[in-house]
């Protein structure tokens, strides 16, 4: 069995356990001192057995401990190849150290095999810094945080541009204490009678999700599952003016309220609630992603916005794909009939300026 | 046959990978084909991850990872699962067994795809458990001898 650096198998695991198994920094003292006094060297399965009893309460902890076990000893055994030893190592004068220091002072390589060492011609030390390697240990490798964000917007920035989709209107009973109003009556009158209250203002923007699933835009449904869950739970929005409705290529006479588009609803039966403050969004590549430019594509998007444009006029389309794929395919002639962005910040931006009625800040849209 | 002998049999497979790559003029796109023909099963977050994590430097566009799935490299085997056609990954795992920048990469490939199904298996213990299993088993072959042999204990003890 391989020799393995036991301190080291120790924080990483420690920096990916800590939260899930709520280990605080008296477990991973415990664990350090477990691993220098037993000094577990090649033994693997000891140090797995006794982390276990150190930071495991229950047999879910356990399992979780040997998945993460696993990929762990994985990276240690492979960087131990191409990385010099844990800084945090104090055993400088064992024979087992000095071994792995010595390929510090050599150009490293990814790919070349450990070097074999020559403790014999090590030349004199001389009184200069060690070449220390800087401990980024405690942040995670192998963070999944990039799993959950899609490229080239974030959720984030999904929330912060729902923010702006507002249509503030006072209405319901007067709660809220009008203080301006208030001390300017009281300067009228000469003298203070009562407060004086107006009504809570909401935002009345109502949002038509309508968004094209499956096929080519299966690439994209990380997006979109983020699209309708920040319209839905993490914007301004009531919910119950949110509306989201899938469909797949065009939306010619039916539409889904799924994402995997098994229950259907009338188009006509789906925009019956629409008005002209109704902001209507469509998400869609319109056959950029594949570089398609179809006829019967087309046209049916054409008669399908004509349809909408009787309900509303705040409509955009935001595609996915970048503009400049947009070139030659369905999407570049479909621009020319509604507002089409790219899927970034500025292309939601600019969509959402538009559904909400306000001029664009950037004209920025395909074919106009 | 020799592994040389048997590129030069995969012509047509070669075609299929220049044709893509000289369809979006962007050489690097090449090196994405590569590494996604390390994985069995392809989604589009695990194609993201494979850039983000080994082709941040390279300057492939994202939206490369789209043209690959939509590509005829790639055919959808279910819902958001792609696979990379047999032949060609056949071809690509072959070219990469005779360059040694890729032997490496296989493995810290290999090493990755392991850490990602077990955070898979982790956030949703129930949700496609035999491709995550198909997927940590078919990593473990590039890791070396000793984890050939206990995928293939696997796939034995899995066969009684």
């Amino acid at each position: 069995m391989t020799e393995f650096d036991a301190q080291e198998v120790v924080l990483r695991l420690f920096t990916q356990l800590r939260r899930s198994l709520k280990l605080g920094i008296s477990e991973y003292m415990a664990a350090c001192a477990a691993a220098e006094e037993a000094d577990f060297g090649a033994n693997e399965a000891t140090l797995q057995d006794t982390l276990k009893l150190l930071w495991c309460y229950s047999v879910v902890d356990s399992s979780q401990f040997d998945s993460i076990w696993q990929s762990v000893l994985a990276q240690v055994q492979a960087q131990r190849r191409r990385r010099p030893p844990f800084p945090g190592r104090r055993e400088v004068s064992s024979p087992r150290t000095e071994r792995q220091v010595e390929p510090l002072t050599q150009p490293q390589s990814p790919i070349a095999p450990q070097p074999v060492a020559h403790p014999a011609r090590r030349p004199e030390p001389e009184l200069k810094a060690l070449p220390v390697q800087a401990p980024t240990l405690f942040m995670p490798e192998e963070e999944m945080a990039t799993l959950q964000a899609y490229y080239p917007i974030s959720r984030r920035s999904l929330v912060y541009n729902w923010r702006y989709l507002r249509r503030p209107v006072a209405d319901g009973p007067k709660t809220v204490l009008d203080i301006d109003a208030t001390v300017q009556q009281a300067t009228r009158q000469g003298f203070y009678l009562a407060p004086v209250y107006r009504s809570k203002v909401r935002n009345a923007a109502r949002l038509w999700l309508l968004i094209d699933q499956n096929g080519s835009m299966t690439p994209f449904h990380h997006f979109t599952r983020d699209l309708v869950e920040t319209a839905k739970q993490e914007s301004s929005l009531a919910p119950e003016n949110v509306e989201v409705f899938y469909f797949q290529n065009v939306p010619a006479g039916s539409v889904f309220r799924d994402p995997y588009l098994t229950k259907s609803v009338l188009l006509a039966e789906a925009l019956a609630p629409c008005n002209e403050s109704t902001s209507v969004l469509v998400v869609s590549d319109g056959g950029a992603a594949r570089g398609y430019r179809m006829k019967d594509r087309v046209r049916g998007t054409i008669r399908f916005l004509q349809q909408l444009k009787r309900y509303t006029t705040l409509l955009a389309w935001l595609n996915p794909m970048p503009e400049s794929r947009w070139e030659g395919s369905s999407a570049e002639v479909i621009a020319q009939s509604i507002s089409m962005f790219q899927m970034d910040n500025e292309g939601l931006s600019n969509a959402i300026d538009v559904v909400r009625g306000q001029p664009l800040r950037q004209h920025n849209f395909g074919g106009a | 046959m020799t592994e040389s002998a048997a590129i030069e049999n995969w012509q047509a497979e070669a075609a299929k990978v220049d044709a893509f790559v000289a369809r979006f003029g962007h050489e690097d796109y090449r090196q994405l084909v590569n590494y996604a023909a390390l994985p069995l099963v392809l989604t589009p977050e695990l194609v993201h991850y494979l850039r983000t994590q080994f082709l941040r430097e390279a300057n492939v566009p994202w939206e490369a990872e789209v043209d690959l799935l939509l590509s005829d490299l790639c055919s959808q085997v279910g819902y958001e699962l792609y696979t990379l056609d047999t032949q060609v990954r056949a071809y690509l795992l072959a070219q990469m067994k005779t360059d040694r920048h890729w032997q490496q990469r296989q493995v810290e490939v290999a090493q990755v795809l392991i850490t990602y199904v077990s955070y898979l298996s982790r956030i949703n213990p129930h949700r496609r458990q035999r491709e995550l299993d198909a997927q940590r088993l078919a990593a473990m072959t590039y890791l070396g001898d000793e984890s050939c042999q206990q995928v293939a204990q696997v796939i034995a003890a899995g066969n009684r």
